[in-house]
């Protein structure tokens, strides 16, 4: 049954592929254009004129682009202007052609187009097609104007100190930003197209020469193997060319910022950027990035590496608290002080759910909390969190449903999941303190220690285009630690990463640091 | 992969079923026991035992609560519920006490255990067997012992914390220091001194605060620490006062303050000494063994009740005198923990460790010899300083 359901959908989703029928231009005009209006047909955005050009306005022509796509201010004047008035010297002979690509046109992009299906896709991503009466050709002049947003502020990756612009929607203008941060001609943009009906554009950027041996290859291999229609989001390809599918973590993570991922670029990693969207994906990637923010490299290595430790507290925080409480205050009262056993223990006096379930109960609202703020328009947000933060939760203690430290805990749980820089990274630890909870619940400390073995396990197996995702903990390299818990002074990283950077791992000469 | 999931998704529900059957308890269904007070009935009956529990009965207002509103605002202080239990052996006594008790009965966060008197007398071994074996009751509890009668104990109140336990453990914490007259002693150092061959246990002894002064409501008495409880093997055998057990605790080593007055001419002079260093030695003459502590103690003249100019020689002869004192204190001291037979000082350690040979005879009946070891105390007590002030005060009239 399945079978078949794959196979009628299969059949459908060529039917758009082949909608362009003609492969080759005729000689006539009229059928040219019936041919390209016949394609896009019932497109209310496709305008299209004729217009007489050549000497004595002799020579009939056909003008398409797609409205809003096109920047008409634009094609007014370096398009129908020129066509219309200047005089290309030639009445129609095959000279003509180069008379209009060589001197009458000054836009920057002007291709001759040999099929009506290429001059479709061309029409379709903002150019203007221009076909002449009595060719078999058509000219597709590159006028793009559409409406798009300006390098801003990350919004994901904010720093106090640090670069303010952030990736944007246009490919274009995010791989402008990479090659402002290095001017090198090592640096490469490789093209890709993905999605048989969206047809986004992917590139793929790395320096030669720095980038990890045979990851280009991979990376291409795998984009290439995806065979889809589309592809809505920069995560579905994030998942398409993970290692292992059914992680709870993504084995690449991906940056709003050019200076994150240039200098991932740097450790001889590559980037994959997705056109209309403002992230890109850097593979391969490794523990270590849960706890780097751009912010590190701003301030003193000192701070740095306090704040390094702060993250990986507050991912365990994270991930264990809410457990920890639940299995030490149900299972192991040995372990408490007396004094707060006491206090705890008075704070619960006549409570009516057990500790394990209130803990459930509250994680689970918090969530609830997060996920409803992620899409509270703004007018009503501000009365949702006095609503979320007031009304539950201090009538909640007040009408005694549940205990005031167990409010402090989910409370630190969820501020603390907000210390881990990457999303990828905060989403994935957030979730995993359901188990850890669970399990605590059940066994108690035993359980808990089983959860976090069974974690270790999973991630110490588990690689990101073949680099182990624990390295640099395991394997162990002692000379990447400078840049993981800890920030050493940058004088002293003197290599790259040796996973990634495996056979160009020297990152700075011999020099002594300045005053000496 | 699908099979694996479906594993996975199949364990939660039947973590979720029997979670917590083996142990879980939630902290309000705890008894947390702060002090357990073991005696016996006063009816006479030997082969029985009694088993009190002074207990915190956690404030029905929940502790504190955020609301200021009328009826739940006020947060009640915790407050502390006693409790006796007779069986013939302690576990049954326990064991009868949590039958009726409406809540798990927690020993894991005892801090005091006490014992009686009478019970003292006749010996802690059992009970100290029982502590050692019992898995909630922990080494570290202070120890110590009631002179008097446990009911008078347990209706006397507390000062200032919330329950007697709790005052009691305070006043053990905050031992060290002004004045040292007394130390905290834990189930550690009973067992090890029931067990050691030449160490006696000991323990501070509290008794129930009653002067004419005071109120006539015997719910109002105070607990103090009066002094040191000594031990021969594992029975109670007498007791040392507050200034006894200073030099106690200075013989030992587990003191460096104290003072020491001395009269002149009639007239007080007072003396305080922060720094004191004991050198316990072992001389063997003619086959009899000496023990000597050579005391060194340097501190500071608080308060002179006479004139003088305070010279060089002066002090010197101050300290010579202050010395004498000093040795004569420290010397009753032992002479009443040989009179009283037990070798709390752990004289019988000391032989041990530094003449095994002779030990080794000492050994088989050391009670025997014990009152026979002689004993000498060196005391040099040096004048650092004389305070803040230099000569003392001299009234513009004089008698």
């Amino acid at each position: 049954m399945f079978k078949h359901i794959f196979r009628k959908n299969k059949s459908e989703s060529n039917k758009a592929a082949q909608a362009v029928q003609r492969e080759k231009f005729s000689k006539d005009l009229d059928e040219n254009i019936k041919c390209v209006q016949e394609v896009l047909a019932k497109c209310c955005d496709l305008e299209s004129r004729p217009i007489r050009i050549g000497r004595d306005r002799q020579i009939r022509a056909h003008i398409f682009f797609l409205d809003g796509m096109v920047d008409s201010g634009f094609m007014a004047a370096n398009v129908l202007k020129p066509l219309m008035l200047l005089d290309p010297g030639d009445t129609g002979g095959p000279k003509l052609d180069d008379e209009i690509l060589n001197s009458l046109l000054p836009a920057g992009t002007v291709d001759i187009v040999k099929s009506p299906n290429i001059l479709v896709s061309r029409i379709l991503s903002g150019s203007i097609a221009m076909i002449i009466e009595g060719r078999e050709s058509a000219f597709a002049i590159e006028a793009i104007g559409w409406q798009e947003r300006a390098v801003e502020e990350s919004q994901t990756e904010t720093v106090v100190k640090g670069a303010r612009s952030g990736f944007v929607e246009n490919i274009r203008v995010n791989r402008s930003l990479i090659r402002r941060m290095i001017r090198y001609p090592d640096l490469k943009f490789e093209r890709l197209n993905l999605g048989r009906i969206t047809n986004t554009e992917v590139n793929i950027a790395y320096i030669d020469g720095i980038v990890m041996e045979g990851l280009v290859e991979e990376i291409k291999r795998r984009i290439a193997k995806i065979d889809i229609d589309g592809v809505a989001n920069f995560g579905m390809l994030q998942e398409m060319i993970d290692d292992s599918t059914f992680s709870i973590f993504h084995q690449s993570y991906s940056t709003e910022r050019p200076d994150r991922a240039c200098s991932c670029l740097l450790e001889g990693r590559a980037l994959i950027l997705m056109d209309n969207f403002p992230f890109v994906v850097v593979v391969p990637s490794a523990i270590t990035h849960f706890f780097q923010s751009a912010e590190d490299y701003s301030s003193k290595y000192v701070v740095a590496s306090f704040d390094r430790l702060l993250r990986f507290v507050g991912l365990n925080i994270t991930v264990l608290l809410p457990g920890l409480y639940v299995a030490i205050f149900s299972y192991h009262h040995e372990m408490i002080p007396t004094e707060l056993l006491k206090s705890i223990s008075q704070a619960r006096e006549q409570l009516p759910f057990p500790i394990f379930l209130e803990m459930l109960v509250l994680e689970l609202s918090l969530e609830v909390l997060r996920e409803a703020g992620v899409r509270l328009p703004r007018p009503v947000g501000q009365a949702v969190s006095i609503v979320g933060a007031l009304v539950i939760g201090q009538a909640a203690v007040a009408a005694r449903l549940v205990s005031p430290p167990s409010i402090i805990i989910v409370a630190l749980t969820a501020i603390a999941s907000f210390t881990i820089p990457i999303p990828e990274g905060s989403d994935a630890h957030r979730l995993l303190r359901f188990p850890v909870l669970l399990a605590a619940g059940a066994f108690g400390l035993p359980g808990i220690i089983t959860a976090w073995l069974m974690l270790l396990v999973h991630l110490a197996g588990m690689r990101s285009f073949g680099v182990p995702y624990l390295s640099p903990i395991s394997p162990f390299f002692l000379s990447d630690w400078k840049d993981f818990l800890v920030r050493v002074p940058s004088s002293f990283m003197k290599k790259r990463p040796i996973q990634t950077a495996k056979t160009n791992i020297r990152r700075q000469g011999s020099w002594k640091r300045g005053g000496k | 992969m699908a099979k694996k999931v479906l594993v996975l998704l199949a364990i939660i529900p039947l973590l979720l079923l029997p979670g917590g059957c083996w142990d879980r308890r939630e902290t309000e269904d705890l008894l947390l026991v702060d002090s357990i007070v073991f005696g016996k009935p006063n009816t006479g009956d030997t082969g029985q035992y009694r088993v009190s529990f002074i207990t915190t009965r956690p404030s029905s207002g929940g502790g504190e609560q955020m609301g200021a509103s009328g009826e739940e605002g006020t947060a009640q202080a915790a407050t502390q519920w006693e409790v006796s239990s007779y069986g013939t052996t302690l576990e049954e006594a326990i064991r009868k006490f949590s039958i009726r008790s409406p809540r798990y009965v927690y020993l894991a966060h005892n801090r005091i255990i006490m014992f009686e008197e009478g019970l003292a007398k006749e010996g802690i071994s059992q009970a100290v067997d029982f502590l050692l074996r019992a898995r909630g009751t922990r080494l570290r509890n202070y120890v110590l012992i009631v002179k008097g009668d446990t009911p008078d104990l347990l209706t006397s109140s507390p000062q200032f914390e919330d329950t007697l336990a709790g005052e009691l453990y305070s006043i053990l914490e905050t031992s060290v220091g002004e004045g040292d007259y007394y130390y905290p002693s834990d189930l550690n150092i009973i067992a090890q001194g029931i067990l050691t061959n030449g160490l006696d246990p000991w323990a501070p002894f509290i008794e129930t605060f009653s002067t004419d002064q005071a109120s006539d409501s015997s719910a109002d008495q105070p607990v103090i620490i009066r002094g040191t409880a000594l031990f021969k093997a594992d029975r109670l055998v007498g007791y040392l006062d507050a200034e006894e057990t200073q030099r106690f605790l200075l013989l030992k080593g587990l003191s460096n303050a104290g003072y020491y007055d001395i009269e002149i001419n009639g007239r007080k002079l007072s003396y305080r000494y922060e720094q004191a260093k004991v050198r316990r030695r072992l001389t063997v003459e003619d086959g009899r063994v000496n023990v000597s502590f050579d005391v060194t103690l340097k501190g500071l003249l608080e308060e002179i009740h006479f004139y003088s100019n305070l010279s060089k020689t002066e002090i010197a002869s101050l300290e010579k005198s202050l010395s004498a004192k000093a040795e004569a204190a420290l010397l009753g001291t032992v002479n009443r923990c040989k009179e009283l037979g037990s070798d709390a000082l752990g004289i019988g350690r000391l032989i041990h460790s530094r003449k095994p040979e002779i030990w080794k005879e000492y050994s088989k009946n050391w009670y025997s010899i014990y009152p026979e070891i002689g004993i000498e105390i060196n005391v040099k007590a040096q004048i650092a300083g004389t305070a803040l002030g230099t000569k003392p005060i001299v009234p513009k009239i004089s008698e």
